[in-house]
């Protein structure tokens, strides 16, 4: 495909001389004006990933494309790319407007006029021209990261890239900035890649995800898709908040469905929505989102039986925490609590459907997806 | 703390006290060792120095005659002059030196080209110098500089036929100047290497990916962070530059001609060799005035009451 921005092939890192490896084999492809989150928990490789791209890494195997530009020998000043590290990277020594210069003057023949006039224009995109003439440590951090946006920015780079932009933020202005920075890759058209583990941050600002985990790409889909099927109890379990519910379950197959014992009641599952092919053997591992958990009366069709903890106020909803057997929880989001008391026993029915099942041995989900339908989530 | 003790409001003031001593309460180990060992000799050197006392360590007043004889004392500026120039030249040429090689060895092979091990090896055996006692060290180079054919330079020139050089007797403060300044620079290597390991590894990639060239890091990101070692450093070269007589007296004895003698070494032979010992407590007086002057100057020049902060603590 020639629309294919960036492609990783075949990518492996060692930091040892290839006796271990912090990133086995990834691959993975960006297409233009797409913004994409690597999302996994510290030391997945994901930071490792993003230098590599930005050329301060280089890999130990396997090709990176810029385009159709083969770019594992290019310094990253080459690669034309804008860089906003965690830390803001500002240089301390510098006032802001020199900072915002700093890349234009490593340029040679640049004249101070065209370095003015980017200088104030992004200045003005991002929104600092107030603090032009200020020193990086009189800013605060909200302020700083503009500045190290518009760092990166000034160059008009056709990739952006954002290693952990917004986690020295408070939450209030990282939802400020967030959208900001949505809004920016779309005005300016760029193909952008942010670092992060937060799985909020990244299904809201990202139109693809690679989750990883262990220098693997456990699963690179839409956002919504990550969240409906994962396609394996780590991205599962990374995925959401709440995050969703397993339970360990027993599988066996009666005519048109598949019976499901679990320590806290039975389920039956439409057998057409299982690939049989998955199962390695009969034990599973369910998972249920909290929200397709819903507070019932009687014992009717797919029940569990739980026993509440305790009850958690996010605002609209309530966050029912049960548990079964010894310790084993279960969350549950609900509309209302009425009827129910806390260290005693509630019903809670499970939305058809909604079941991923996985395998226990494997860890891979063998849920049958039905098309998927993906809504709004491309800028 | 005032609040907890509601009720006894007459002990308010003593606490208070209390508290505005409790610094200096904390302090006084310093206060103690420094008045035993800095303020004590100084006294007693300032005593010392208006009075006649020689060999037999007998005080008797001699008034101003010491300073008198000092002002006399036809040699004196053109030591005085010969000092300044060599803490001068010693302490630009190890400053520099120190950031030199320290900027080799930790910016250069250890970040921008990742030759860690390379760069602590070569930091180990430059610290060697710094590590050595004098004597052994001055005595190395003595040997080094030697002026006959079973000395290293003149050895190595006698074997490629070229006639030897009594390099002592021609260059003394050349040499003199290139051992303190090697000593010097080798233990402060340490010094700048460290500040600029602490500099945040993102800046210099963040520079990188801008497009900066490694000599335009060095010059506009590293150098700024080096600006208190730079202080520190160079205050401290002033100081025990003048005060260097130990290297002197084993090299060259002040020698030739007394070509190296400094205030410090002049003071030593006044004072130990001819045991005058009145008259080098007065040499000394004017040299702690001399150095202190100079020490301000270079607190001056580098602004250091811009770098320093209050410390933040409330208690």
């Amino acid at each position: 495909m020639s629309d294919m921005m960036i492609r990783m092939q075949n990518i492996s890192k060692s930091y040892d001389g290839e006796k271990t490896f912090v990133i086995r084999n990834l691959n993975l492809e960006i297409e233009r004006g797409e913004f994409v989150a690597l999302l996994g928990p510290s030391g997945c490789g994901k930071s490792t990933t993003l230098m590599m791209l930005c050329g301060l890494y280089r890999p130990t195997s396997g090709r990176i494309y810029f385009g159709d530009r083969l770019v594992n020998d290019v310094a990253p000043k080459n690669r034309n790319i804008g860089m906003v590290f965690q830390s803001y990277a500002l240089y301390p020594n510098l006032s802001v407007y020199e900072n915002i210069a700093f890349p234009l003057r490593q340029v040679k023949g640049v004249d101070k006029k065209t370095i003015d006039r980017k200088v104030r224009e992004v200045a003005e995109i991002v929104k600092i021209e107030a603090f032009l003439e200020r020193m990086p440590a009189q800013l605060s951090g909200g302020q700083q990261q503009r500045v190290a946006m518009s760092r990166a920015l000034v160059k008009k780079p056709e990739i952006l890239m954002l290693d952990e932009p917004m986690s020295n933020l408070d939450a209030r202005l990282k939802l400020e900035i967030r959208d900001e920075i949505k809004k920016l890759q779309g005005e300016l058209g760029l193909t952008a890649i942010i670092v992060t583990h937060d799985q909020e941050e990244a299904m809201a600002i990202s139109g693809k995800i690679a989750v990883m985990e262990k220098g693997v790409i456990q699963q690179y889909a839409k956002p919504d898709e990550l969240y409906e099927h994962p396609k394996n109890l780590f991205v599962a379990s990374f995925i959401g908040t709440p995050p969703m519910n397993f339970i360990d379950g027993i599988l066996e197959r009666q005519g048109e469905e598949y019976v499901c014992r679990t320590p806290c009641g039975t389920l039956r599952i439409p057998a057409q929505s299982i690939l049989e092919q998955g199962l390695k053997g009969s034990k599973v591992v369910l998972g249920i989102r909290p929200h397709n958990l819903h507070l019932v009366g009687g014992d009717t069709e797919n029940c569990l039986g739980l026993r509440l903890d305790y009850v958690e106020h996010l605002g609209k909803d309530l966050l029912l925490k049960c548990h079964y057997g010894e310790e084993e929880g279960v969350r549950v989001l609900s509309g209302l609590s009425a009827g129910v008391h806390l260290r005693e026993a509630v019903t809670v029915q499970v939305d058809s459907g909604s079941i991923n099942v996985f395998d226990k041995e494997s860890g891979e989900n063998v849920t049958r997806f039905e098309e998927v339908t993906s809504h709004g989530t491309e800028g | 703390m005032k609040h907890s003790r509601q009720g006894k409001k007459d002990k308010t003031d003593g606490d208070d006290l209390r508290r505005k001593l409790f610094p200096y309460k904390m302090l006084s180990p310093f206060f103690v060792l420094t008045g035993i060992f800095v303020a004590v000799p100084i006294i007693l050197m300032i005593a010392i120095s208006f009075s006649s006392m020689g060999l037999d360590l007998q005080w008797e007043f001699a008034g101003w005659s010491n300073y008198k004889r000092v002002l006399a004392d036809s040699s004196i500026p053109i030591i005085t002059l010969r000092t300044v120039l060599f803490v001068v030249i010693c302490t630009v040429l190890s400053v520099l030196g120190s950031i030199f090689i320290a900027l080799m060895t930790t910016y250069y092979l250890d970040i921008a080209y990742k030759r860690e091990n390379a760069g602590l090896l070569f930091r180990i055996i430059w610290l060697i110098p710094s590590l050595t006692p004098s004597v052994v060290y001055v005595f190395i180079w003595r040997f080094v500089f030697g002026s006959n054919t079973q000395a290293l330079i003149n050895g190595v020139l006698d074997k490629l036929g070229i006639a030897p050089v009594t390099w002592l007797a021609n260059y003394p403060m050349q040499i003199l100047i290139f051992i303190c300044c090697l000593s010097s620079a080798s233990g402060s290597v340490i010094l700048f290497a460290s500040a600029i390991r602490q500099i945040p590894d993102n800046i210099i990639q963040a520079a990188r990916v801008d497009g900066a060239s490694n000599f335009y890091i060095m010059r506009k990101i590293i150098m700024p962070y080096l600006r208190w070692p730079i202080t520190q450093k160079t205050l401290w070269s002033v100081l025990s530059f003048f005060c260097t007589y130990e290297i002197i007296m084993l090299l060259t004895a002040g020698g030739p001609g007394g070509k190296t003698t400094t205030f410090a070494y002049y003071i030593y032979k006044n004072a130990f060799e001819l045991h005058k010992f009145g008259l080098g407590s007065a040499l000394s007086v004017l040299l702690v005035a001399m150095s202190a002057l100079i020490g301000l100057v270079v607190l001056r020049v580098t602004k250091v009451e811009k770098q320093l902060y209050p410390p933040r603590m409330d208690w």
